[in-house]
């Protein structure tokens, strides 16, 4: 086991409520340490993050993070131990000449992009993996702690790494910051920005450069086999609540530090946990809940929405049906639920629950079986008589549709047709038959 | 561990390559190789189908994902290996791709970040359920990482027949049996899928049937594989050799056939070297695969970098060549003499002495060019030489007519051009621009185009349009349709008929006096002292043969 996780001894001893408790209250050094280097990679990651996510270049995290290997083992090898300048060096060298590798080959060759990664990913992964099995057979290699690099060991992190991830960050953000307006346009519109004269290949190189660089600082906590994770997790999470580029950022990164620090907390629960991991799992969580939950991408909203509407048009067309079934001669009063049901062609039970949920909502009232509607379900009653012949009139005389073809848009256009909508059309046929 | 274990250990060919071969250590040696030429071959013909179909990708997301379901298969039945792996990596992976596909179909997240999402999520869900239950699955994380293709050779073995095959072995065999039974016998099928998805859908092959169907085969190979290389260097090998195998051919068949063998050859060396450094095997097959790679992105004809770097070598050094005895052919006229100096030449060319060297000595070879003789040296051009520098300079000078007059160019606009189309410009394409400009005589800027090399029908005849002014000529034919022009075949007799109302007839000597462009009319005077005006297409139809050329003017 490393040394460096005795730090967070007292965490493992004590019951769970104690430990989120001390966790949360930041109480540790340990814990605060890696708590403070977990927000430094998620904001820069995440933020990082949105242009990836919109530039299709998701793999490029995941090819960057798997070809930092080698460089961290050349890193170590220079002094045979861990330190975090000549592993930074090595690793970003090594990122950089991935992500050179990964261009030169698409222009030389006429495999796809998503071979040319995998394969730069897999070429330089297999080299790192040589290195750091031939490492673990030599004296200084046994005890490097490298291993913590392949699944994040966020214990680990030392006060000087946090300088230089604080530092990195912080470079990162800026560059993002003052190359904003120029990096979102050439993420959505690459012809455009060409045109008014933006330099779209050094733009491409900076967000190249700057990705390799989140990686490489993300690696000690992260883990480099799932330091994509946070690149594209809470980029993809905060799309699905919002269409503005600033907001998408901001949202990536709340996201991101959130889901980042949760993991940080199930990762502490013991010792033997990496902490990559956890904290892929809680932003995968929190991605699940945005895909379920976000107000207006949401699946289950969506769905819920949808479910909404078709009930309330089952509603008003059970509505309907008693207010058309008035000059039929039939008192409102008369009308049993069984009577509805057998007009409507359903069963009982169901055509019952829609009666009731009329009564509910104060448009009809149900005594000893039968039906009544009250004055203001005749009013919406009405007011969908109305929509439904306004959309026919319109259809037939505006769009040109034979009459017999009309009848199934206005029945789903009447629960829909909004109060201006309707003064509009009226207001049209006002004019037209005076 | 000793502290004088050196980084890089020294190779010593005995005891790292033939001792490995020869008992007692063969059997391991033989075991090892075999189990792992047989995941990289399983993989690596998946990987074929996989590059062709732009789904790398999947395929690294599912080598990833397939984790979880060992991991599930073994905590549920409590140990690693068995049909319940198989069948647990199986449903991880038809899971990963179905998900993978709910997720970008039903909100605005594309398909590459979907994947990335979901194998992440899932590898991640495997990696902790291993470390939350590390005691009780038996997976070292070490496994998932690199594998250990080592342990093959000491694992339980079954007895086949007579042999003692370890299980893993068999177990990758039957795998790799199924992938080859599979592709053998729905070759066809995958091969129109690949190639063209619409065209497999129209034939009702069902692309997206074929495409789970892959992902389970995917998960299978991968779950047998899983032990010995680990799920991460997967992705290689189904890349690598794939890959490789890509560059070196465009035949769906042969490129199985270079696979194998680059899974072979890794394999093989791979063990080799791992044995020697004392490293994780499958970590050196993975970059010795990668290395093949390089050497076939290097060295591959046709294709490779180095065969595109001496196709445009050879091209420059032609288009050197050539422009060099354009040089020659102006200098000659200029100076009235045909001999010049080597270096005033290079200067003129604009390249370097060394290069002037090289196309000088390629010239040479080429016979193109001759040493003079004499005090002063220098260089003098063959009558081949001279052939192909007129040849140019009239593809050159064609062009820019040709420019000028039919695409509107300003004529101080055309030099740079025709300077490069000069090269590439066929003979054929040539004598099209030349018949379409009506043949003429001067470029835009004053100079003289050479004749035509081309004789039409026979050697040493030509059809009447190419004489020039002054030229004298017999008759010797006449030929129903002009040229190198096929589709002009009209009432072939009235032509004739014309050419022979011009009082044009066999044998007859004329001297062409007059020659305009623009409409195309030849004027000549025939032997009895009448003129006659012959236009540009019947011209093309009267072939001639060329009694004599003006004093001092092959040109004009």
């Amino acid at each position: 086991m490393s040394p460096h996780l005795s730090h967070h001894w007292i965490l493992l001893d004590s019951g769970l409520w104690t430990q989120l408790v001390r966790f949360w209250t930041f109480h540790d050094r340990a814990v605060q340490t890696a708590a403070v280097g977990m927000a430094f990679l998620a904001i820069s990651s995440a933020t990082l993050g949105c242009f990836i996510l919109l530039r299709r270049m998701s793999l490029l995290g995941d090819s960057l993070g798997h070809a930092v290997l080698p460089g961290v083992c050349l890193g170590f090898l220079v002094n045979l131990k861990k330190d975090p300048l000549w592993i930074l060096a090595g690793a970003l060298a090594s990122a950089f000449l991935a992500s050179w590798l990964i261009g030169f080959l698409k222009r030389h060759s006429r495999l796809k992009s998503d071979a040319v990664m995998g394969l730069v990913l897999s070429g330089f992964y297999g080299i790192g993996i040589v290195l750091l099995t031939r490492i673990q057979r030599i004296p200084a290699g046994t005890q490097s702690g490298l291993r913590g690099f392949l699944f994040g060991q966020a214990s680990a992190i030392s006060e000087r790494d946090l300088w230089v991830m604080g530092i990195m960050s912080l470079v990162i953000v800026l560059s993002v910051a003052v190359a904003f307006k120029e990096l979102v346009l050439t993420s959505f519109d690459e012809g455009f920005a060409t045109a008014i004269g933006l330099p779209v290949r050094s733009l491409h190189y900076l967000l190249m450069g700057l990705t390799a660089l989140a990686v490489v600082i993300s690696i000690q906590v992260m883990g480099l086999v799932l330091v994509s994770a946070m690149l594209i997790t809470p980029a993809a999470s905060a799309l699905l609540f919002t269409d503005r580029m600033r907001t998408l950022v901001l949202l990536a990164v709340a996201f991101g530090v959130t889901g980042g620090l949760l993991g940080l907390n199930l990762s502490f629960l013991d010792s033997n946990f990496a902490t990559g991991p956890f904290v892929v799992l809680t932003l995968a969580i929190v991605f699940a809940g945005a895909y379920l939950f976000s107000p207006r991408y949401g699946v289950a909203v969506r769905a819920l929405r949808r479910w909404r509407q078709s009930q309330r048009t089952q509603r008003e067309n059970l509505l309907k049906s008693v207010y058309l079934a008035l000059p039929a001669g039939i008192e409102p009063s008369d009308i049993t639920i069984e009577q509805l049901a057998g007009a409507r062609r359903e069963a009982a039970v169901r055509t019952g629950r829609l009666v009731r949920s009329l009564v509910h909502r104060g448009w009809a009232t149900l005594a000893h079986d039968r039906v009544a509607l009250t004055d203001a379900g005749r009013r919406r009653a009405q007011e969908l008589d109305r929509n439904y012949r306004l959309w026919e009139q319109f259809l037939t005389e505006e769009v040109n549709l034979p009459i017999d073809h009309t009848q199934r848009d206005a029945e789903n256009i009447e629960h829909i047709l909004g109060p201006e909508l309707v003064r509009e059309l009226e207001a049209r046929f006002e004019q037209r038959h005076a | 561990m000793p502290d004088s274990i050196p980084f890089l250990p020294p190779f010593e060919f005995h005891e790292h390559v033939l001792n490995l071969w020869r008992e007692p250590q063969f059997h391991d040696t033989a075991t090892t190789v075999l189990m792992g030429f047989l995941v990289a071959a399983a993989c690596g013909w998946i990987g074929c189908y996989l590059l062709l179909q732009g789904m790398a990708l999947l395929g690294d997301a599912i080598s990833h994902t397939v984790l979880l379901g060992i991991v599930l298969a073994a905590l549920l039945t409590g140990q690693v290996g068995g049909a319940a792996m198989f069948v647990g990596a199986a449903l991880t992976g038809l899971i990963t791709t179905a998900l993978i596909e709910a997720l970008h179909s039903t909100c605005r997240v594309k398909e590459d970040a979907a994947i990335g999402i979901v194998f992440t999520s899932l590898f991640a869900l495997g990696v902790a359920l291993l470390s939350i239950f590390a005691s009780r699955a038996h997976i070292d994380t070490e496994h998932v990482l690199y594998g250990d293709l080592g342990a093959v050779a000491n694992s339980e073995a079954m007895t086949i027949g007579k042999l003692q095959v370890p299980i893993p072995i068999a177990q990758m065999a039957l795998v790799a049996g199924l992938v080859a039974a599979l592709i053998v016998a729905f070759y066809k099928e995958l091969l129109v899928v690949s190639f063209d998805p619409q065209l497999a859908a129209a034939l009702g092959l069902r692309p997206r049937a074929v495409r789970y169907g892959m992902m389970a085969v995917l998960s299978i190979t991968v779950v047998g594989a899983f032990s010995s290389v680990g799920s991460i260097l997967v992705v290689a090998m189904l890349i690598a050799p794939a890959a490789t195998a890509y560059l070196l051919t465009r035949r769906l068949a042969v490129m199985f056939a270079w696979s194998t063998l680059a899974s072979g050859l890794s394999s093989l060396l791979g063990y080799h070297v791992a044995f020697w450094l004392d490293v994780s095997i499958a970590g050196v097959m993975v970059s010795v695969a990668c290395g093949l790679f390089a050497l076939a992105f290097l060295f591959a004809p046709g294709q490779g970098l180095v065969a595109a770097a001496v196709r445009r070598w050879r091209l420059r050094m032609r288009m050197h060549q050539e422009n060099f005895v354009r040089q020659l052919l102006k200098a000659g006229a200029a100076s009235g003499e045909p001999l010049v100096d080597a270096g005033r030449l290079a200067s003129t060319l604009g390249t370097s002495r060394m290069s002037a060297a090289w196309v000088v000595a390629g010239l040479h070879r080429r016979g193109w060019i001759e040493s003079a003789a004499g005090p002063r040296g220098g260089i003098r051009m063959t009558a081949r030489g001279r052939t192909q520098a007129e040849r140019l300079d009239r593809a050159h000078r064609l062009w820019e007519t040709y420019l000028v007059e039919q695409v509107g160019l300003a004529s101080d606009h055309v030099h740079l051009t025709a300077e490069e189309v000069e090269h590439s410009l066929s003979e054929q394409l040539v004598e099209t621009v030349d018949d379409a400009l009506g043949h003429p005589a001067i470029d835009p800027h004053g100079a003289p185009i050479p004749r035509s090399p081309i004789a039409d029908w026979a050697p040493g005849v030509f059809s009447l349009s190419k004489l020039r002014v002054g030229d004298r000529a017999r008759i010797v034919g006449l030929t129903e349709f002009p040229a190198g022009i096929v589709a002009a075949l009209t009432e072939p007799d009235r032509s004739t008929r014309e050419v022979v109302e011009l009082g044009l007839t066999l044998g007859q000597d004329l001297q062409v006096v007059d020659h305009a462009t623009q409409p195309p009319v030849w004027k000549v005077s025939l032997a009895d002292g009448r003129t006659r005006e012959v236009p540009h297409r019947l011209a093309d139809l009267v072939l001639v043969q060329l009694v004599g050329v003006p004093p001092g003017g092959t040109r004009r």
